[in-house]
C-alpha cells in the first residue's frame, strides 16, 4: 500500500489533509513538526510526502533538502503545502527539491489527481532505477564474458608460429575481440600454413566461431592434413557454429619451402598481394569463393590454386578494415593505393611503409578497430632450419612399437579408419616430418583392400571415363552389402640410422595375380588404376604381395635427420 | 448563507470527515482560539517578527474550515505585517476578535 507522510504542524489543516488522503485508500503517517517529519521520514520509508513550508523548528525547505539528499536511488515525491503564493516562494519550494504545491482551502480532488500523479511518477523511477541496476550489471557481465573470451582465444588462437621469422603482423587491440583472426603453424613436412580470418560480427559472437576453428586448423595442420581438408573441415564446423547470417572471410596459404610453391585459397577477403622480389612485380590472390559457415559440405568448393614462388618473395594480407579506413573527408584507402603502395614500397619494409601510409590515411581519427596487416616472407629452407622448426619432443614418446587392427564388415560399410591410423603414428615425432608420404602408403593400401580385396570391384573399369562413373555406382552398392575385414599390421622399429616402418594389410578377399599386375605395370599398359601400385613403389624401399594375393606388406625406412 | 462562514466548504468537510466532523470542529475552535489569543499577545509584548508566521497559519485553518471572514483578515494582517506595515494592524486584529467570536460561535453550534 502507498504510504503517504503528512507533515503540517497546523492541526486543524493535518487532521483534514490526513482524512482526505485516508479516504484515497493511502496509508497515512503524520509529524506535527520538521523533526518529527524526518524522523517518521527514516522510520516509515513513505513512498510521498505532503510537507508544509512553514513550520516552527525545522522548517519544509529543509525537510525537504535532507530527503533529496539521503535517498538518491529511491525517488520520494514531495508536494508542498502551503497557502504561500509568489514566484519567490514557488521557486524556494523547487529549489528545496519539491515536485508540486497544493494550496490551501485544501480541494480533495485536485490531491486526489497529484497523489495519483506522484505515485505512478515514483513506480517509474523505481522501475527505472532496477533497470538500471540490471543494465550496470549485464554491461560488467558482457564485459568479463569478453574478457573471458578473449583470454581464452588468445590460449588458443596465439600459440602458433606468430612469433616466427616468417610472419610479421598488427592485428587491433583486442579489448573487444574485432572477429579478426590470424592462425599460422608448420605441418609435419615444414610448410607454414597461414589463415587470416575476418568474423561477422564482433564480441562474443565472432569468439565462439573462432574456438573452432582455431582448434581445426591447429589440430588438422599437426597431423598432416591438407589445405583443402582444412577448409572442408573449417566450413562444415563453423555452418553448425554460427548463427544464421553470420560467416567468416578467409584467406588460407600454404608455403613450401622446399618446393618453392605457395598454395592459397581465398573465400570474401580482400585480394591478398604476392610481391615477386626478383621483378618487383606483383600477383594478386583474389577471392574466387564464398566466405566459410555458408555453403553446406556438397556445395562448398574447396579447389585451392598453387603459384610458384623464391625465397626473398613476400604475401601482404589485410581485411577489409584496412582497405576502408577512411581519411577525414570520408574517401577510403582503397585496395589500388594498397597495391600501389605494396609495389613501390622497399621490399624489406613492406609491411612497414603499408603501416605508416595507413595510419597517415587515418590522420588523427582514433577507429583503430579493425585493422589487420600481416606479411609473410618466403625464407630460403635453409633460413628455416635455422629459425627451428617444431622440436621434436623424442623422449616420453612410442619408438619401437606394433599393433594389430581389424576392421569388420559393420566399421566398414561407414567408418574411415585412416585418420585415426594417421593420428597413432604421428604420436611417434620422428614419423612426423613424413606425415604426407604415410598418409598416401596407408591411402593406397587400404583403398585397394576394401574396393578390389573385399568388394572385389574390378579396378580396369576406370580406364574409361564411363567405366570409371559404373566402377562409383558399384562401389557404393557394394559398400552396402559388403561382407568381410581388412586388418593393419603396423610396427615401428629403430636402427642407428633411423628407422623402419612395416605395414601389412590383409583382406578377406580371395586375392588377385599380382604378378600379371607387376608385370603390366612395368610396361606402362594400364591407366588409371596402375598408378595406385607404381605409387607404392615409388614411395616404399619394399612391396610384397603375399599368397594368395591378399595381402601387402610394405617397408618404409626413414632417416633421423630427414626434418 | 452566512457571511462569516462557508456553507458549501462545511458541507464539503462533512462528506469528507463523516464521523470526525465535530472533532475536526472542535480541534479548529481549540487550535484557532490558541493562535487568535497568540497573536494578541505577541502585538502587545512587541514580537512583531512572529506575527507573519503565526497570521499565516490562522489564515490556512480558517481557509480550509470554511471560516471565510476570518481567513480573509488574518490574510490582511499576514500581508501587512510582512510589509513592516504596522499602522493599520490594530485594528484589523480588533476585527479579527469580532469575527472569530461571530464564526466560533456558528461553528459551536453545529458540534
Amino acid at each position: 500500500m502507498t504510504r503517504v507522510l503528512v507533515a503540517e504542524d497546523n492541526a486543524t489543516d493535518r487532521l483534514l489533509l490526513a482524512r482526505i488522503v485516508e479516504r484515497e485508500g493511502y496509508d497515512v503517517i503524520t509529524a506535527v513538526d520538521g523533526h518529527e517529519a524526518l524522523s517518521r521520514f527514516a522510520e516509515h520509508s513513505p513512498d510521498v510526502i505532503l510537507l508544509d513550508a512553514m513550520m516552527p523548528g525545522l522548517d519544509g525547505f529543509e525537510v525537504a533538502r535532507y530527503v533529496r539528499a539521503n535517498s538518491h536511488a529511491d525517488y520520494v515525491p514531495i508536494v508542498f503545502l502551503s497557502s504561500l503564493t509568489g514566484n519567490e516562494w514557488l521557486h524556494r519550494c523547487l529549489d528545496a527539491g519539491g515536485d508540486d504545491f497544493l494550496s490551501k482551502p485544501y480541494n480533495p480532488i485536485v490531491l486526489k489527481a497529484k497523489l495519483q500523479a506522484l505515485t505512478r511518477l515514483r513506480e517509474q523511477q523505481q522501475q527505472l532505477a532496477v533497470q538500471r541496476l540490471e543494465l550496470v550489471r549485464l554491461q560488467s557481465h558482457l564485459l568479463q564474458e569478453q574478457m573471458v573470451a578473449k583470454s581464452v582465444f588468445d590460449n588458443i588462437a596465439h600459440t602458433g608460429k606468430l612469433k616466427g621469422p616468417f610472419v610479421k603482423h598488427l592485428l587491433s587491440p583486442m579489448s573487444v575481440f574485432n572477429g579478426d583472426v590470424l592462425l599460422a603453424a608448420h605441418d609435419p613436412s615444414g610448410d607454414l600454413l597461414v589463415l587470416l580470418g575476418d568474423f561477422t560480427g564482433h564480441g562474443l559472437t565472432a569468439a565462439i566461431g573462432a574456438l573452432p576453428l582455431a582448434d581445426i586448423f591447429y589440430g588438422m595442420t599437426a597431423k598432416g592434413f591438407n589445405v583443402s581438408d582444412i577448409l572442408r573441415e573449417s566450413n562444415r564446423k563453423l555452418r553448425v557454429v554460427l548463427p544464421p547470417g553470420y560467416f567468416c572471410c578467409v584467406t588460407m596459404l600454404r608455403l613450401s619451402l622446399r618446393k618453392n610453391t605457395l598454395e592459397y585459397w581465398n573465400g570474401g577477403l580482400p585480394a591478398a598481394i604476392l610481391v615477386r622480389h626478383a621483378r618487383q612485380s606483383v600477383y594478386e590472390i583474389v577471392s574466387r569463393h564464398l566466405p566459410l559457415g555458408i555453403l553446406d559440405d556438397q556445395n562448398f568448393v574447396a579447389t585451392t590454386s598453387m603459384v610458384e614462388v623464391e625465397p626473398g618473395d613476400r604475401i601482404v594480407l589485410c581485411t577489409d578494415g584496412l582497405v576502408e579506413v577512411e581519411d577525414s573527408a570520408g574517401t577510403m584507402f582503397g585496395h589500388e593505393q594498397l597495391v600501389d603502395v605494396v609495389r613501390r614500397a622497399p621490399l624489406s619494409m613492406v609491411f612497414e611503409t603499408v603501416l605508416a601510409k595507413v595510419q597517415k590515411h587515418m590522420a588523427n581519427q582514433a577507429r583503430t578497430d579493425d585493422l589487420t596487416l600481416v606479411e609473410v616472407t618466403v625464407l630460403d629452407a635453409v633460413d628455416l632450419d635455422r629459425s627451428g622448426g617444431d622440436s621434436l619432443g623424442i623422449s616420453g614418446s612410442p619408438q619401437d612399437w606394433k599393433l594389430s587392427y581389424e576392421l569388420g564388415a559393420r566399421s566398414l560399410r561407414g567408418f574411415n579408419p585412416l585418420p585415426m591410423l594417421q593420428h597413432i603414428l604421428m604420436e611417434t615425432p620422428q614419423l612426423r616430418s613424413r606425415a604426407s608420404e604415410i598418409y598416401t602408403i596407408l591411402a593406397e593400401t587400404y583403398s585397394n583392400a576394401l574396393e578390389h580385396g573385399v568388394m572385389g570391384l574390378d579396378s580396369s573399369l576406370k580406364d574409361s571415363a564411363e567405366g570409371f562413373a559404373t566402377y562409383y555406382a558399384r562401389r557404393a552398392k557394394a559398400l552396402e552389402g559388403l561382407a568381410g575385414f581388412i586388418r593393419f599390421e603396423l610396427s615401428n622399429e629403430i636402427d642407428s640410422s633411423g628407422g623402419v616402418l612395416t605395414l601389412r594389410v590383409t583382406d578377406s578377399g580371395s586375392g588377385f595375380d599380382f604378378r600379371k599386375a607387376a608385370r603390366e605395370s612395368k610396361n606402362q599398359q594400364s591407366g588409371y588404376h596402375g598408378r595406385g601400385m607404381m605409387l607404392l613403389h615409388e614411395l616404399c624401399d619394399e612391396v610384397t604381395y603375399e599368397e594368395p594375393g591378399n595381402s601387402v606388406l610394405v617397408r618404409f625406412k626413414w632417416s633421423a635427420d630427414h626434418v | 448563507m452566512s457571511d462569516h462562514v462557508d456553507d458549501e466548504v462545511l458541507q464539503g468537510l462533512r462528506e469528507i470527515m463523516e464521523d470526525g466532523f465535530t472533532e475536526l470542529l472542535e480541534v479548529f475552535l481549540r487550535e484557532s482560539a490558541a493562535q487568535h489569543a497568540q497573536l494578541q499577545t505577541l502585538w502587545r509584548s512587541g514580537d512583531r517578527a512572529t506575527i507573519v508566521g503565526l497570521a499565516h497559519s490562522l489564515k490556512g485553518s480558517c481557509a480550509n474550515i470554511g471560516a471565510k471572514g476570518c481567513a480573509g483578515i488574518a490574510a490582511e494582517v499576514e500581508k501587512l505585517a510582512h510589509q513592516g506595515n504596522w499602522d493599520e494592524v490594530p485594528s484589523l486584529l480588533q476585527a479579527l476578535d469580532l469575527e472569530m467570536k461571530v464564526a466560533h460561535g456558528e461553528l459551536s453550534r453545529l458540534c
